[in-house]
């Protein structure tokens, strides 16, 4: 059988098993209708309803890249509450565990498949975004800014960073509701709200998710943007905190690393 | 290790300091078939939920095929089948395809897949249904799968949960036909229930829990040449009063008497055949027997008593 495949191996034999089962589960779900709904939602609005309302589109191609980008964050959440927040707590909530973890396979094997397959599938939701993004770009602009992978890269790594979040949230709840909404309360609603609490009081809010996903429009403009001040009207400063290209992709890599091992931990305490 | 399964001082305790199981010791000799028997609330699942990586033990430990399950859960399962329950399946998927899914994880071969996957669905009676989803099932359908795949791999040691549990009376039957089939087999079974007929009828042996302690370990077959008693239901057509009964209290075979209503007992009878006839007569006489007949056999009344005492 496996006599001859070592130990480490074999477990990633193990978790490239998992991960093909998973996304099948994945595209047979209705979270993955559900995502394909809200990327052509997105896309037909932008493109459909601008030439409707008499409103031209941006003749510059990263301008009206940027436009499309500004939803990307959006759709790495939908992904991650599709594929990455029941992940864990079903197995628990729906009894497959009872099939599964008898069997000889290593917790973080399990998590390891599943976490590559939420992976595969939210990267290839963002690709054919940005792929209909660059077709329609170049349709209507003429061109692509070349800048719209290194923005994909960090789409990518923002969809790490949210997902190895829920995936922990998903390892400690106890029901898939909770850890749905535990994810978008606190991508949606905590962070985004501490971002500019923070900048206001004068810190520099770098190592929240919600500001390093700047880096995904950032990263379209060219030479990168700065932290710059603002004076108000009424004489106050208020700085915008723009994260480097180098401190987004550490945080989003800490959050998705932390996120995973996390989960890792508490999936293989938990109790059946 | 020459037994299949060993148990070291296993205990759990919950949080909130609930003992589940408290210093449980068994061994589980090679190819039998050891029913584990106790009331609900006993301590049988949390034991096999232990063996079987379901959940952590507080102390002790429990070898499979002399692989210790604490220390190296997936090296100790690699050779055990496990039913846990009634477990639920991914909806999408068919028998063939979760036999193929987990047959994968073990490392099996496709060509293996396949001949095993046919010949264990012949076995649970499910061949028909091979290629439907899963999601459509019954729960006596899905616990035939959960057979199915816990022998497929040909394991030496097989652990079943409460396999008949939340079946319908056709189901049970169905999936005692199957554990009976398994008697051929070059395998060791452990078997929690808490149906003593069920036991009784498929297994060797018997290891028996109480409030999270072994009470009892012992052949079927000694145990049923133990057990001498009988428990008998009476029903009359004179109501009987408490203290009336005192006289049938009285008689040398006759050990507890529970009444279930103004005109029906139930009697622990400790006697031979001719003693049945005098308990009747005794009952009759102020009573007037109605109706009587055997409520539960001579191991029950033995296993209550154990259950008893162990209180």
């Amino acid at each position: 059988m496996s006599e001859n495949m070592s130990g480490m191996n074999h477990d990633l034999m193990q978790a490239g098993v998992v991960t093909r089962y998973e996304l099948e589960k994945h595209f047979k779900s209705k979270g993955f209708i559900g995502i394909a709904a809200v990327i052509l939602l997105i896309i037909v609005l932008m493109t459909a309803v601008k030439p409707l309302l008499g409103i031209d589109f941006a003749t510059d191609p990263v301008d009206f890249v940027s436009d499309y980008v500004n939803w990307v964050a959006i759709i790495v959440l939908i992904g991650a509450v599709a594929f990455a927040s029941g992940s864990i707590v079903s197995e628990f909530e729906k009894r497959t565990g009872l099939l599964m973890f008898p069997q000889p396979v290593k917790r973080f094997t399990y998590l390891l498949g599943k976490f590559a397959s939420t992976m595969i599938v939210v990267t290839a939701a963002l690709a054919l975004y940005y792929l209909i993004v660059a077709v329609l770009c170049l349709g209507i602009v003429g061109s692509v800014p070349s800048t719209m992978l290194v923005s994909f890269g960090f789409a990518v790594l923002y969809g790490f960073a949210v997902c190895g979040v829920a995936y922990l949230l998903s390892s400690i709840l106890k029901s898939s509701t909770g850890a749905i909404v535990a994810t978008v309360l606190l991508f949606l609603m905590v962070m985004p709200i501490l971002d500019p609490l923070l900048s206001m009081a004068g810190i520099d809010p770098f190592f929240l998710a919600s500001n390093a996903s700047g880096a995904i429009g950032y990263s379209l403009e060219t030479p990168y943007p700065e932290t710059f001040t603002m004076t108000m009207p009424h004489g106050a400063e208020l700085i915008t905190y723009i994260p480097t290209q180098l401190t987004a992709a550490a945080v989003m890599l800490v959050y998705g690393i932390a996120g995973v091992i996390g989960s890792a931990f508490v999936f293989k305490k938990r109790q059946m | 290790m020459n037994n299949a399964i060993e148990i070291e001082g296993l205990t759990k305790v919950f949080n909130g300091g609930f003992v589940a199981v408290d210093d449980l010791t068994l061994e589980v000799e090679r190819n039998s078939f050891v029913g584990f028997l106790g009331p609900n609330g006993a301590g049988k699942s949390t034991t096999i939920k232990m063996l079987t990586n379901l959940i952590s033990a507080t102390s002790g430990k429990a070898y499979l095929d002399g692989v210790d399950v604490v220390q190296d859960p997936k090296g100790a399962l690699s050779n055990v089948g496990v039913v846990v329950e009634t477990p639920e399946f991914y909806p999408y998927l068919t028998p063939n395809g979760i036999l193929e899914y987990l047959g994968k994880l073990r490392g099996l071969k496709r060509e293996e897949i396949q001949s095993r996957t046919a010949d264990v669905l012949e076995l649970v009676k499910m061949s028909e249904e091979s290629e439907k989803k899963i999601g459509e099932f019954s729960k006596g359908m899905k616990q035939r799968i959960a057979i199915a795949q816990a022998l497929m791999y040909d394991p030496s040691i097989v652990i079943l949960d409460e396999p008949t549990s939340g079946l319908d009376p056709r189901g049970m039957v169905e999936v005692r036909e199957i554990l009976q089939s398994l008697k051929q087999k070059d395998l060791t079974v452990f078997m929690s229930s808490h149906l003593l007929n069920e036991v009784q009828e498929i297994c060797d042996n018997v290891a028996m829990m109480s409030r999270g302690k072994l009470i009892l370990n012992s052949s079927v077959e000694e145990l049923g040449n133990n057990a001498t008693g009988a428990r008998i239901k009476v029903r009359t057509m004179v109501p009987m009063e408490n203290g009336g009964l005192s006289s049938i209290r009285e008689l040398d075979f006759v050990g507890d008497i529970e009444p279930r209503s103004k005109n029906e007992i139930i009697v622990d009878f400790t006697g031979q055949n001719g003693d049945r006839n005098a308990l009747l007569r005794a009952i009759d006489l102020d009573y007037r027997v109605v109706s009587f007949s055997e409520s539960g056999n001579s191991l029950e009344s033995l296993y209550l008593s154990k259950i008893k005492e162990s209180r």
